[in-house]
């Protein structure tokens, strides 16, 4: 799998999407019983998600996949808490066999964009299984160039954008089939658009699954949370939703306060754009004592530079900044 | 209607509005019921029968607009609206009496029994207003809850309607008071299904209609249809290198028929096959499409209906994924087409169909024995289908191309055009050389040839043996 040798947790956007994820879970916790929930992700090597969660809501049961044996082992060497178990398996596997009476948390961090037609089936079967208060995450890979890498050629000479958007369309059609959602063209693969086609595909693969237990037993998907990020070469998308009972949209959303959250997506269409700066401890510094309140120009007269390459580019990392601030990480060295 | 009158000497047999209401919509599918009401759009193009500015694009500048939510249903077009007379007569009527078949004699309109309308209705709600503007007059018919729990009533008032400053001459129909389960069905999209499913069903069954120049939108947004082309080599090919397709043309007991079979796309590469294996698409272009007047009735069937896995074809399989083929049934008398009443399949004891049958069966089995001829050689043939130029529907099945036409059985009207198909050069055979490695393995070799270890493993496999032939050539 790409990006297993890429550390997680030193990617301030990744890491910006899974804080405002654990704030998520903060909010649905003054409505479903978070600490009393399961927990089931993908959690590689260092399992940063499980730490977050047990710290924040205490879980105690813990469950993580992985496929890879030398993955596997690796994170066996690393499990930081008593209270994860790991399983050797494919996720596939692991839905095809899941019934959970526990209510659950399921993150599936998908990662390779090849495979996408088999995670949005995978997806699927797994939805049906949910339960009513059950929360699932879901990242996929956004970066429609890797689902065909490499250089391509058309007529002897290397291929336009447009050229390469058409055969990338045509190869998306060929992958998702129906899944394809409707309404959308070649130039919807900049790396601006895609992410909204595949929350687009993601959401008719899940209300087509979902829709005879929608019909027979009242209950729906609402979406919550959806973002896209990218730190090295490949553009993520992440998106959160939640099995509800007809009706209890309201009161779930007056008792989360969610109507109120800055960065709540209660439908299938719009998404976070996270693209923080890496930043220096002193810029971070610099930037926070202007924060809340302070203008981009304030901020970038401040600093004295730009970051992108012209003041368009800087201005809008800024302003990213700006809305992400509070869940921007920190690193430091650490001397073990 | 008489039915509560009950002669002490006589059986009471008349009918009720339930039976109409509840009974008749539970054989129909909601999708199939709306989609009734959109071959009435189109029956409302060709009764119209303005000439066609353009003969290739008959139904340019009509259009149908469908929208629903949890509160109602509407359709609504400008293809001419409902007549007076024919509303007055029978267009209200559940059934259409026999008489009135004359009405559309010379019409190729795929409706027949004339319950579409009052069926999609009742399917969707309790309360609907018809209004129809024609040239002449615009006129409302309301079909109300009282009238429909009615047995006495079997009439509905016609109103003028005095402001008729709409632009379009068109029917519009608004269906409210839904019944419980379709209110949910039509929840928006994100929580439903509906609007998705209904776009690629409306884009499969309507794609001839939309091509030919119909607009549909469902709830704004515009349908397209797919494009249904086969692959055709140019005319400066030999011929044991061409790809081409098998064409049928005839006119049987006043029905013409047309007919393309051939290969959509290329043949699947080994690694491709896998895959598609593991995950079935669930959309596929493969398979048989029967038109019956411009209106798709089965698309991309695999089945024995169209011939697969009976009399010497093989059942459908994954590596057959690019054979596709299209039948299209054109009569001016609709009863002489072999459709069912949903007009969503075949009448498969259709004596038209059957007879046409045989030669779709014909030309299928051309293209599954040159797969299967190729299988195991599917580089080299892919370099010969892939020069091949994909023709479009309309020129495969009417085009005036000339070709080496064989007549069938010395009739006139009735002829075939058998493709020139390539064959493997017999002197130097293709081997399949096939062995498993370990994932890991395949993997640090995808990495060491390509510094990516993603690549497929047939591709690092050929790409080993071609290193080493280099070597052993050199």
């Amino acid at each position: 799998m790409s990006g297993a040798n890429v550390p997680y947790h030193m990617r301030q956007n990744k890491s910006v999407d899974r804080m405002l994820f654990i704030d998520l879970l903060t909010r649905l916790n003054r409505y479903i019983p978070i600490p009393d929930y399961r927990y089931v992700s993908f959690g590689a090597a260092f399992l940063e998600d499980f730490k977050l969660l047990h710290s924040h809501f205490g879980l105690r049961s813990m469950l993580s996949i992985e496929m890879d044996e030398q993955a596997f082992l690796r994170q066996t060497f690393n499990l930081p808490l008593r209270c994860i178990q790991n399983f050797r398996q494919k996720s596939g596997d692991f839905i095809d066999r899941y019934n959970s009476e526990t209510p659950t948390i399921i993150w599936l961090d998908y990662a390779s964009a090849k495979e996408l037609r088999e995670q949005l089936q995978e997806i699927q079967a797994l939805v049906v299984k949910l339960r009513v208060g059950d929360v699932l995450k879901v990242t996929l890979n956004a970066n429609p160039e890797a689902m065909s890498p490499g250089l391509h050629h058309y007529d002897g000479r290397q291929e336009t954008v447009d050229e390469k958007r058409d055969r990338l369309f045509k190869q998306l059609d060929t992958r998702l089939g129906d899944f394809l959602p409707t309404g959308y063209s070649p130039d919807d693969l900049s790396p601006i658009r895609f992410p909204k086609m595949l929350l687009g595909a993601s959401r008719d693969a899940i209300t087509t699954a979902f829709d005879g237990r929608r019909l027979s037993e009242g209950v729906y998907i609402q979406p919550l949370l959806s973002c896209a990020y990218q730190d090295g070469p490949h553009q993520m998308l992440t998106f959160t939703v939640i099995v509800l009972r007809d009706g209890e949209k309201n009161d779930f959303l007056d008792k989360t306060g969610l109507n109120n959250w800055g960065y709540q997506n209660l439908d299938w269409e719009n998404f976070n754009k996270i693209s923080v700066p890496a930043l220096t401890v002193k810029e971070k510094i610099s930037i926070d004592r202007l924060l809340p309140g302070g203008s981009a120009e304030e901020i970038l007269t401040q600093l004295g530079f730009n970051f992108g390459r012209n003041n368009r580019e800087s201005v809008e990392a800024v302003e990213n900044y700006k809305k992400y601030y509070r869940y921007y990480p920190n690193y430091q060295r650490v001397m073990f | 209607m008489t039915n509560k009158k009950i002669n002490s000497e006589r059986a009471a047999a008349g009918p009720t509005k339930r039976f109409f209401i509840d009974m008749l919509t539970r054989d129909i599918d909601l999708m199939d019921a709306i989609l009734d009401l959109l071959d009435n759009c189109v029956d409302g193009v060709q009764r119209t029968r303005k000439p066609p500015t353009d003969a290739t694009k008959p139904y340019a500048g009509y259009w149908a607009k469908i929208s629903f939510g949890t509160d109602r249903f509407s359709i609504e077009d400008n293809c001419g609206g409902i007549p007076f007379d024919l509303a007055r007569r029978y267009a209200f009527m559940m059934g259409r009496p026999k008489e009135e078949d004359e009405a559309d004699a010379d019409i190729p309109t795929v409706g027949m029994y004339g319950i579409g309308m009052k069926r999609a209705i009742f399917k969707m709600g309790r309360n609907a207003i018809v209004k129809s503007y024609t040239k002449e007059r615009a006129f409302s018919v309301s079909i109300t809850p009282k009238w429909m729990s009615d047995d006495s009533d079997w009439e509905l008032d016609i109103e003028n309607i005095r402001d008729s400053r709409r632009p379009n001459l068109g029917t519009e129909i608004v269906v409210t008071q839904l019944n419980t389960g379709i209110a949910q069905r039509f929840a928006e999209s994100g929580v439903s299904s509906f609007g998705k499913d209904l776009y690629n069903l409306v884009s499969h069954h309507f794609s001839f209609i939309i091509r030919k120049g119909f607009r549909v939108f469902i709830n704004d947004e515009e349908i397209f249809a797919r494009q249904f082309s086969l692959l055709w080599s140019e005319d400066d090919r030999p011929k044991d290198e061409r790809i081409e397709p098998y064409l049928y043309r005839s006119v049987k007991d006043g029905v013409e028929i047309s007919m393309a079979v051939g290969f959509h796309s290329q043949m699947l590469t080994d690694d491709e096959l896998d895959e598609e294996q593991k995950t079935k698409r669930s959309r596929e272009d493969a398979g048989w499409t029967i038109i019956c007047n411009d209106r798709v009735v089965v698309y991309n069937d695999k089945t024995r209906l169209t011939g697969w896995g009976e009399a010497g074809v093989p059942s459908y399989h994954s590596q057959f994924i690019g054979i596709a083929g299209v039948v299209v049934f054109r009569s001016n008398d609709a009863w002489k087409l072999p459709v069912t009443t949903t007009k969503r399949g075949v009448d498969t004891s259709s004596d038209v169909f059957l007879y046409i049958k045989d030669y779709m069966r014909d030309g299928l089995k051309r293209f599954t024995n040159h797969t299967n001829t190729w299988k195991g050689n599917v580089e080299a043939e892919r370099q010969i289908s892939g020069r091949a130029k994909p023709v479009q529907m309309e020129d495969l099945l009417f085009g005036e191309k000339t070709l080496d036409w064989t007549n069938v059985q010395n009739r006139i009207d009735e002829k075939k055009y058998v493709p020139s198909l390539a064959v493997p050069k017999e002197h130097d055979p293709v081997k399949i050389i096939r062995f498993g490695k370990s994932l890991s393995e395949i993997k640090d070799v995808a990495y060491y040839l390509f510094e990516d270890e993603d690549v497929a493993p047939g591709d690092v496999g050929k790409a080993c043996f071609d290193a080493y032939l280099k070597k052993a050539r050199s």
